[in-house]
C-alpha cells in the first residue's frame, strides 16, 4: 500500500537526520536543510540520492535543486510517486 | 584610519569583476614565484610523454570506466574556468592600476595553471581514444555538447574563488589517487599519478593564497570563506542535467568524499593566524562540522 504524507513526512526526516548527521527529533517540517550545520550541497544531494533509492524515483533537477525545507522534499516525493503511479 | 590600496578597490569594481578585500600585488607575486619554483621544466609533462600504446581499458570496470569519462567532462570544461577568471581577474583598462597590477600577477598563475590543466584535458581524451573507452568522434561530440554550456560560481568575493579552488583542487587530487589505488591499468595508473601531483601544486598556490587573504585581511574575509563551505557545490553541477547523480556514483567507485578536502582548509586557517578570534574560532568549527562522519 503507498505511504500517505504523514508516512513520507516520517521516512524522509530519518534520511534527512541520518545523512546530515542530526537528531531525528530536532527536525520539523519546516527545517531549512542547507541551513543545518554541515549541510552542504552534496551532503543535500546525497540524501536526494537516498530518498530516490528507498521510493525508485528518480526526482527532477529542478525540484532537487530548489527544494529547502523537509516538506518541500516530501511534497516533491508526493509528485514523483504521482507520476510513477500515472505510467 | 589609514586607507590602503586594496580597500581603495571595493567600492566600485567593474561589473563581473571580483570584489575586494584583496591582496598586494607583491604578495601575489611572492605567491606565483613559490609556484612556479615548484614546477621546474625538469618536473613538467605533456601528453606526448606518454606511452599510450599499453593502454587498456578493457582492464577497468565498468564503475571506472564511467569515473574516466566524468573526470574527461570535467577537465575538458577548462576553457570555461580560465573565461571565468579572465572576467573576474581582467587584464585591462577597465579596472583601476592597482587592480590591474594585482590581475597581472595572478595572470602570471593562471595561464600556467590552465595549461597543466589543459593538458590533463587531452591526456583524458587520448587515455580514452588509445584505450578503446571510447570513439574519437562520439567523445568529440560530448565534449562539445558540455564545453559549451556556461561555467559560472556564485561568488563576489576574490577570496571566495581561491578558497573554492582550494577546495576543488584539494578534493579532485584526493579522488584522483582514490581512483589510482583501484584501477587495474598501468598507463591510466601513471596518468593519474601525473594528474594528482599537478592538483596537490595547485592547491599548494590556492592555500598559501588563502592564507595570505587570512593573515592580511582577518576576520574579513571569514565570511565570505564560510560562505564556500556552507553553500558547496561539484564544478559542473548546475549545466550538466543528470550530473549530480554521476557524480555520487563515481564518487562511490573510488570511496571518495569530498569534505575529506575541508580538513585542508582547517589547516590553512590555522598556520594564518597565531591566535584565533571568535569568528576564526567559529569558522574552523563550521568548516570541521561539514565533514562527513565516517559511519554516515
Amino acid at each position: 500500500m503507498p505511504e500517505n504524507s504523514e508516512q513520507i513526512l516520517t521516512t524522509v526526516t530519518d534520511i534527512v537526520a541520518a545523512e546530515l548527521g542530526v537528531p531525528a527529533d530536532s527536525l520539523t517540517p519546516e527545517t531549512d536543510l542547507r541551513g543545518l550545520e554541515g549541510a552542504d550541497s552534496v551532503k543535500v544531494l546525497r540524501m536526494v540520492a537516498r530518498i530516490e533509492q528507498r521510493y525508485d524515483i528518480e526526482l527532477e533537477d529542478e525540484d532537487v535543486f530548489t527544494v529547502a525545507t523537509v516538506s518541500q522534499v516530501v511534497t516533491v516525493v508526493e509528485k514523483a510517486l504521482a507520476a510513477e503511479g500515472a505510467r | 584610519m589609514t586607507t590602503t590600496a586594496t580597500d581603495r578597490r571595493d567600492p566600485a569594481p567593474p561589473p563581473g569583476t571580483a570584489l575586494g578585500p584583496m591582496l598586494e600585488p607583491h604578495e601575489v607575486e611572492q605567491t606565483v614565484g613559490d609556484f612556479m619554483r615548484a614546477t621546474p621544466v625538469s618536473r613538467r609533462w605533456d601528453v606526448e610523454s606518454i606511452d599510450w600504446s599499453r593502454a587498456d581499458a578493457g582492464r577497468l570496470t565498468e564503475g571506472q570506466r564511467s569515473a574516466v569519462r566524468f573526470v574527461t567532462l570535467i577537465e575538458d570544461h577548462l576553457p570555461g574556468y580560465f573565461a571565468l577568471y579572465h572576467r573576474l581577474f581582467p587584464v585591462n583598462g577597465d579596472v583601476d592600476r592597482e587592480t590591474y597590477l594585482h590581475n597581472r600577477e595572478l595572470y602570471h598563475f593562471t595561464v600556467r595553471w590552465a595549461a597543466e590543466e589543459d593538458t590533463h584535458a587531452r591526456a583524458l581524451v587520448r587515455y580514452q581514444t588509445e584505450s578503446g573507452l571510447a570513439d574519437p568522434e562520439a567523445l568529440r561530440a560530448e565534449t562539445a555538447a558540455e564545453g559549451q554550456r556556461e561555467f559560472t560560481l556564485p561568488y563576489e568575493h576574490a577570496v571566495q574563488y581561491f578558497a573554492y579552488t582550494l577546495v576543488q583542487e584539494k578534493a579532485t587530487q584526493i579522488y584522483y589517487q582514490q581512483l589510482r589505488a583501484v584501477v587495474d591499468d598501468p598507463v591510466l595508473d601513471e596518468l593519474l599519478g601525473r594528474l594528482s601531483r599537478d592538483e596537490a601544486r595547485h592547491f599548494s598556490f590556492m592555500a598559501d593564497t588563502v592564507e595570505r587573504y587570512l593573515r592580511r585581511h582577518g576576520d574579513r574575509v571569514v565570511e565570505p570563506v564560510r560562505d564556500v563551505i556552507a553553500t558547496f557545490r561539484m564544478p559542473l553541477a548546475d549545466t550538466m542535467r543528470g550530473y549530480w547523480r554521476w557524480a555520487l556514483k563515481i564518487a562511490d567507485t573510488a570511496s571518495y568524499d569530498h569534505t575529506d578536502a575541508y580538513e585542508h582548509l582547517v589547516r590553512v586557517v590555522n598556520r594564518a593566524v597565531d591566535t584565533k578570534t571568535d569568528r576564526m574560532d567559529e569558522l574552523v568549527r563550521f568548516i570541521t562540522a561539514c565533514r562527513t562522519v565516517a559511519t554516515a
